[in-house]
């Protein structure tokens, strides 16, 4: 009963994209080993600065810090791996662009990891202060656990996606597969988790695929207690967004321009629960797990990478035969272009996509079919929003209706004319914000 | 916009995406390519049941659209992916709106209306509100009407007899008297003919909602379908008189699952049309006729009658879905994707519109383009649908 009532739950628009996740899916974890040179950022966002410690040729064990946090709300950067640093650099990573970084030659021999397993956090306090000192990160906004928890709104609905709509990933759902147990465990402990003897979540829900239903019934019968809540969903790209997996689960509706926080729900991916919940086994935090993948990767594979290993070396285990024709730094729908060398793995990051043919169809002139329409996930009407663009100052309503897009790419996937609609959304939407600064710079001087 | 509550920015740099990387491979190239199969199929159909002169009238209307397209691109200077493949689909249409007696000029005189005034006149592909190839259509019934109507005949038109199929001549045709013609595989072929000259199906029940038919008072329907009407099996085959891709309903229901089955038609379109056909059918008034003594009278809900313990109202309501150009109206003209309306939703109004139009105005209109007529009023009304169907953006009230 509760099944079909879960079932029912789903959002207007929104596409079945061929999913290409068979080449992976099947495939456990398996751990890489870098052979050349790490290139750790020294901070994980520039919104979050660190003050280095790590100095030119200083040898550094698994989990030394390099960078302490500058302010309350940055976050350490630890060593990945034992050896020897070297210069600093600088790395380009595929949410920021180019961060500072500094060079790590790993040791011959890595020495284990230390674990000191520590008792499960009781209260908001203890949980901030885990996530911080183990710089537990969503990817999402690249926002740290602990700034998330204690905003100005506090979340009261958590969000667990194990839904990984993008095609080809499957990194959330093999660390499902393998980490069952623990990753439930942690997920009670969370909806469990109190501020002044009250309970911090309302609800804490775990989104799964409606079609892993072996998934589904294993996590149900985990599920420690009746606070952790499982709704399995369709699997309709692009349900992960939060702004649209707030809507389905809660029934709130994100502002334009903004973001789950705002109406109080935190969404999470799978990823950041196991991180945090490596945090509570004592285990440092210095990788993440990865999809290879893509119609140009030969050995397609679920890796467990370290931080700051070049892209580079993951493309040449995944195709050593030739070179793929792109590169994509995330799932093929949202992902980002790699052109850089100096390309490295950061927490966010869930997988490359390694594609053979960068040719995108050429585009021709709208037909006014209303595919894009029909198919947007957020009810804009593209075809109409992008005949805007060449207007000499964007109107208020237009510039609401570009900041409501979410970046998903449907309308360019379906347009049969093969239009660049995202992109030139997105473009509108970056000039309404400059827009919109100028004016206020006008108005104050 | 509303401003967001922590310090970070609201979202990620807008620069940095730049995705998608990929594409549904779903070109308009595709579609257009798809829908011009399904009309050829439905032409061929046409071929068989009336023989080679169907192939001149869609060879002269292809050749004149797509030539007329290319002369509009040269002289504008006009960008498009599709090339004149629409144009090309235009006349296949048109072609399939037309009756099969038709002399060469008026598919010629029909694509160049098609294709200059109703595409390019204005604005090209998107642009346009009206389905062109049935501007066309209504364009030369009203200038070529007597060589429309075979034999200045309007109730009725030819069908090949058979063993005539596929290469007999269409103009070589004897008309049947009413009464005797007991279905298209009664016919018992004369070697002299060709093809015989049937009552319009449609034609037949606008006299009856007009009271003109002598069909009695004692069960009206009952006599109407025995003696004036074609078996209804005819209509669904297509060995009856109409236009050329009008009359096979199999066909068209072939052609349409195919155009669902690829996506580039949406089931609400022949569903609702067929609906809203079915209801207003089952609800409009007939005349029964005067008799001696009895003036003539009008009954509302024709569907309910039933004579003689059987349930002739029903089959009654199947001719007027099977017997005309609804479904012909529905699966191809209704359907193309630039003129309807955007949303599945609008789309169930607008055939539900176009249904109930078609049918009234083949019960109480005049002419022979009932089915046309109400795609084009429908096609009027697109716009005003799709403001009423709109989608609210997510969060914005």
């Amino acid at each position: 009963m509760v099944w079909h009532w879960w079932r029912r739950r789903t959002f207007r628009g929104g596409i079945f994209v061929p999913d290409e996740k068979a080449a992976t899916a099947r495939q456990s974890i398996r751990s890489f080993t870098p052979r050349g040179p790490l290139l750790i950022p020294l901070c994980h966002s520039q919104h979050l600065p660190t003050r280095p410690i790590a100095r030119e040729g200083a040898d550094v064990c698994c989990g030394d810090v390099l960078a302490d946090p500058d302010g309350p709300r940055s976050l350490p950067v630890l060593a990945p791996l034992a050896g020897r640093l070297g210069p600093r650099r600088r790395a380009w990573t595929s949410a920021e662009g180019w961060l500072p970084a500094i060079e790590l030659t790993p040791a011959e021999s890595s020495p284990a990891l230390p674990t000191e397993p520590r008792s499960p956090p009781r209260t908001l306090d203890e949980l901030t202060s885990l996530a911080r000192r183990n710089a537990v990160l969503i990817p999402e906004h690249r926002e740290p656990l602990h700034v998330a928890l204690t905003g100005p709104r506090p979340p009261d609905v958590l969000i667990i996606d194990g839904l990984e709509t993008q095609p080809g990933l499957t990194a959330d759902l093999r660390l499902l597969v393998e980490r069952t147990d623990e990753l439930v465990q942690t997920a009670g402990w969370l909806a469990d988790v109190q501020l002044d003897g009250r309970r911090v979540f309302d609800r804490v829900v775990l989104t799964l695929s409606l079609r892993h239903r072996r998934l589904v019934r294993r996590v149900r019968t985990l599920a420690p207690h009746r606070r952790l809540e499982i709704a399995p969903l369709e699997d309709k790209y692009p349900q992960s967004h939060p702004t649209l997996l707030t809507l389905v689960i809660t029934r709130r509706r994100t502002p334009p321009g903004g973001r789950d926080r705002d109406v109080g729900v935190l969404v999470i991916p799978v990823a950041t629960l196991a991180a945090l919940s490596d945090a509570v086994s004592g285990k440092a935090p210095i990788a993440r797990v990865l999809t290879v993948a893509g119609e140009a990767a030969d050995r397609p594979a679920n890796l467990l990478v370290p931080f700051g290993t070049r892209v580079s070396e993951l493309v040449e285990y995944a195709s050593p035969a030739r070179r793929p024709a792109a590169l994509i730094a995330g799932g093929p729908m949202t992902g980002v272009r790699v052109l850089h060398d100096e390309a490295v793995t950061t927490p966010d990051l869930a997988g490359l996509t390694l594609l053979r043919h960068t040719a995108q169809p050429e585009p021709t002139t709208c037909i006014r079919c209303g595919s894009c329409m029909d198919d947007c996930p957020v009810g804009l009407d593209p075809r109409v929003l992008v005949q805007f663009e060449t207007a000499v100052s964007l109107k208020a309503a237009v510039a609401e209706q570009t900041a409501v897009c979410i970046d998903c790419g449907v309308c360019s996937y379906v347009c049969p004319s093969s239009l660049p609609l995202a992109l030139t959304i997105q473009r509108m939407r970056r000039r309404a914000q400059l827009e919109r600064a100028a004016l206020a710079t006008m108005h104050a001087s | 916009m509303t401003a967001t509550s922590s310090e970070t920015p609201a979202r990620p740099d807008p620069a940095r995406h730049d995705g998608p990387h990929i594409h549904s491979g779903q070109t308009d190239r595709q579609m257009v390519a798809a829908w011009l199969l399904a009309a050829l199929v439905i032409s061929a159909v046409g071929a068989v049941l009336f023989g080679p002169a169907v192939l001149t009238i869609v060879a002269v209307a292809v050749a004149t659209a797509v030539g007329a397209d290319l002369l509009m691109r040269s002289s504008i200077e006009a960008r498009s992916g599709l090339g004149s493949r629409y144009a090309a689909l235009t006349g296949v249409m048109l072609a399939l709106t037309l009756p099969p007696t038709a002399p060469w000029y008026v598919p010629f005189v029909g694509a160049l209306a098609a294709v200059v005034p109703a595409i390019w006149m204005f604005g090209g592909l998107g642009h346009h509100l009206w389905q062109p190839a049935l501007v066309g259509r209504v364009l030369v019934q009203f200038l070529f009407a007597p060589d429309l109507s075979f034999n200045h005949a309007l109730a009725s038109g030819p069908i090949l007899v058979p063993g005539r199929m596929l290469m007999g001549d269409i103009h070589n045709a004897q008309p049947m008297a009413i009464g005797s013609y007991q279905g298209w595989s009664r016919i018992n072929p004369d070697f002299d003919i060709d093809a015989v000259s049937v009552a319009r199906p449609i034609q037949i029940l606008r006299q009856m909602a007009a009271g003109q038919l002598p069909v009695g008072r004692s069960a009206p329907l009952t006599v109407a379908i025995r003696d004036y009407l074609p078996p209804w099996p005819d209509t669904v085959v297509g060995t009856t008189s109409g236009d050329i891709g009008a009359t096979c309903s199999i066909a068209l229901i072939v052609v349409g699952l195919y155009l669902i089955y690829r996506g580039f038609l949406r089931w609400q379109i022949p569903v609702f049309g067929l609906l809203g056909a079915a209801i207003t059918a089952a609800v409009l008034p007939l005349t029964v006729p005067e008799s001696p003594g009895l003036a003539a009278t009008t009954r509302w809900f024709p569907a309910t009658w039933i004579e003689g313990g059987q349930p002739v109202g029903l089959l009654y309501v199947l001719f007027h879905l099977t017997g005309g150009q609804l479904l012909l109206c529905l699966m191809l003209p209704a359907g193309d994707a630039l003129s309807r309306p955007l949303l599945s939703r609008g789309q169930a109004i607008f055939a539900t519109a176009i249904g109930a139009l078609s049918v009234l105005i083949a019960l109480y209109g005049i002419g022979e383009c009932a089915g046309y007529w109400a795609v084009l009023i429908g096609n009027t009304f697109v716009p005003i649908i799709d403001r009423w169907t709109r989608r609210r953006p997510l969060g914005l009230p």
